[in-house]
């Protein structure tokens, strides 16, 4: 269980994140909706130990793990992805996801004994480009290194900022497959970002809203995209 | 793919090493075979610094962090098996009130070597723990600081480092073959460390600090065992130089051959070890060659003017032509066994191997 209680994170005067909860079972795939500058990244910047949150806590099975760095919450079982991408663009595809593989086998040996690398490279369609350099790569085929990456950390959860941007629909569509894959073969719980209203309510199967840092809605795709509140803030019009 | 490709693991950095060092081993029995002898004391100094080279890029070269120290390691690795091993009659010329009865001890060079690389990985773990855990320009200048305390500290320290003047009566008994062979066996450890889990997660860390963190990766450890493997490996350069010379003294490791081993490390490309053999190689024949432009050599009948300080400029300008038209040094990121991969995969006739 993964649980953002009370999460608040300011930039100066400006409140991205304004007492945010959130939580995420095992298994589950969860959506993150919201407009421009929402707070969506700075959530995941939270979670991921990237940022230190003002108030509040993250929790992993219990556990606290804010405010401790990026390592600890790596280790502890906590993937991400990044919006701009951040890849070792001189590295190769495989080393890329060998950065990640090496703390699993130091953190979490059984999983990653039993990871099979090879098989998920191939399901992301990625097979044939582990020996080529990450810079050189599309920026789609980079958003899936992204993933590999961050699944090679054997992860309990997996957060996925927009990894669907840039990709067209049957890409897009291909992309919710192999999350939903991942998710039924690892039993890994995902928080996913994206602005793609089709592909994050095709995929998830309960999505929150934020909305200037706040929490404005939650519940299934058919709750949401009816939700008043969402309507008037994001979709703008009835979608 | 070709079947080379499929090479990998250690099997793969071991062959890459090899085949890294085997240009340096030809070049070296040629000299044995064929060149009078002060040509093969010009190899034997080039294979000190290729160890030096090499030291420096086990850290900067995976870390990304400029090294203003290393050559403080390879002081200390030639001081320390010098007072281990200089016999005590001829310390009690050159450092009579040497502490810790050091003045009468004399010791074989073996346990002298394997002392001195103990109290090299003692004082690079220490020094370590603290440049490890700082980033960019702060590390660069910690480095410095380094340099400059231990260079005063050989200066200074005349009971034990004999001060300004030369240290000399350390046994002579290294020869080139057996550099040769330290040479080959350095640079399969340095591309080993490169291509071992921890070298991949630091070149990772240089890429993308943040990203790396959030793979988990402790930067501030898998620095830290490349400031270690570095300094022990520099270390092994000075107990190179210092057994073959028989003399040593603290301003020759001192900023010229510092910036003089930075600019090899720079021209042949930090990230590969290759690299570390083409900058070398490249630099320490330019030298010689200069050398003799410097003083002013008759050629095709013409007698030339002498031009010291030739060989200075000449450096400054090709690492400053470098910066500008090749910022990532000759070999950039691919080894020399990466470029025979790359180059036997694109033969014709074997496309049918590619995916
Ligand atoms: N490190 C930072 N320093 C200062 N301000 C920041 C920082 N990170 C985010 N912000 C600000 O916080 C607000 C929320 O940003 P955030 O990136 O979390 O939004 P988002 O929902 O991910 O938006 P997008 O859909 O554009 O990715 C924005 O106004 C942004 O400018
Ligand atoms: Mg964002």
């Amino acid at each position: 269980m993964l649980e953002i209680r009370g999460v608040s994170k300011s930039f100066g005067g400006l409140k991205a994140l304004d007492c945010v909860d959130l939580a995420v079972g095992p298994a589950e795939i969860s959506g993150l909706i919201g407009p421009n500058g929402a707070g969506k990244s700075s959530l995941v910047n939270v979670i991921s130990g990237l940022l230190a949150p003002d108030g509040g806590d993250v929790r992993l099975e219990g556990r606290v793990v804010s405010g401790q760095g990026p390592e600890r919450v790596a280790r502890a079982g906590i993937g991400r992805t990044f919006q701009n991408l951040r890849l070792f663009p001189a590295l190769t595809v495989l080393q890329n996801i060998e950065v990640a593989a090496q703390t699993a086998r130091e953190c979490r040996p059984d999983r990653a004994v039993a990871m099979d690398l090879q098989a998920e490279i191939a399901a992301l369609g990625l097979a044939g480009a582990e020996q080529l350099d990450a810079g050189t790569l599309s920026y789609g085929d980079q958003r899936r290194v992204e993933i590999l990456r961050a699944l090679a950390l054997c992860p309990d959860f997996l957060l996925l900022d927009e990894p669907a941007a840039g990709m067209n629909e049957a890409e897009s569509a291909m992309l919710a497959t192999a999350i939903r894959s991942i998710r039924d073969r690892h039993g890994v719980g995902l928080i996913v970002i994206d602005h793609d209203l089709h592909f994050i309510m095709g995929l998830c199967e309960r999505i929150a809203v934020l909305d200037m840092g706040r929490k404005i809605a939650e519940g299934t795709a058919q709750e949401v995209r009816h939700d008043p509140k969402v309507i008037e803030v994001y979709l703008g019009a009835p979608a | 793919m070709t079947r080379l490709l499929a090479l990998d693991g250690w099997r793969r950095s071991v062959i890459g090493g090899l085949i890294a060092a085997l240009p340096v081993v030809g070049v070296c029995v040629l000299v044995l075979l064929f060149a009078p002898a002060y040509v093969e004391r010009l190899a034997y100094a080039g294979l000190v610094a290729i160890v030096v080279v090499a030291g420096l890029q086990v850290f900067t070269g995976n870390a990304l962090i400029v090294n203003f120290g290393h050559t403080v390691w390879v002081a200390l690795g030639a001081y320390f098996v010098a007072i281990l091993t200089t016999p005590p009659a001829m310390k009690a010329l050159i450092i009579p009130d040497a502490p810790w009865g050091l003045a009468t001890l004399q010791l074989h060079p073996l346990p002298a070597v394997v002392i001195a690389l103990f109290a090299v990985l003692a004082l690079a773990t220490l020094t370590g723990l603290v440049i490890s855990r700082v980033s960019g320009i702060g590390a660069d200048i910690l480095t410095l600081c380094l340099q400059i305390i231990v260079h005063s500290v050989l200066i200074h320290w005349t009971d034990l480092f004999k001060g300004n003047t030369a240290f000399f009566g350390v046994p002579q008994f290294m020869t080139l073959p057996w550099a040769l062979l330290i040479v080959t066996v350095v640079l399969v450890l340095a591309r080993l460390f490169r291509d071992s889990p921890w070298g991949v997660q630091l070149r990772a860390s240089s890429e993308n600090l943040l990203a790396a963190r959030s793979m988990g990766v402790n930067v501030a450890r898998r620095r830290l065992a490349a400031w270690v493997l570095g300094a022990l490996i520099s270390a092994t350069a000075g107990m190179m130089y210092v057994f073959f010379i028989g003399t040593i003294s603290a301003k020759s490791f001192y900023f010229s051959y510092v910036f003089l081993t930075i600019a090899m490390l720079i021209l042949g490309g930090m990230r590969t070890v290759s690299g570390v053999v083409v900058g070398t190689a490249i630099i320490q024949i330019g030298i010689e060659l200069i050398r003799m432009l410097e003083n002013g050599p008759v050629m095709l009948g013409l007698q030339l003017p002498q031009m010291f300080g030739l060989s200075g400029l000449v450096l400054g300008v090709v690492i400053v032509l470098c910066m500008v038209l090749r910022p990532s040094g000759v070999m950039g990121t691919r080894e020399f066994d990466d470029l025979l991969r790359m180059w036997l995969a694109r033969r014709p006739g074997r496309n049918g191997d590619r995916p």
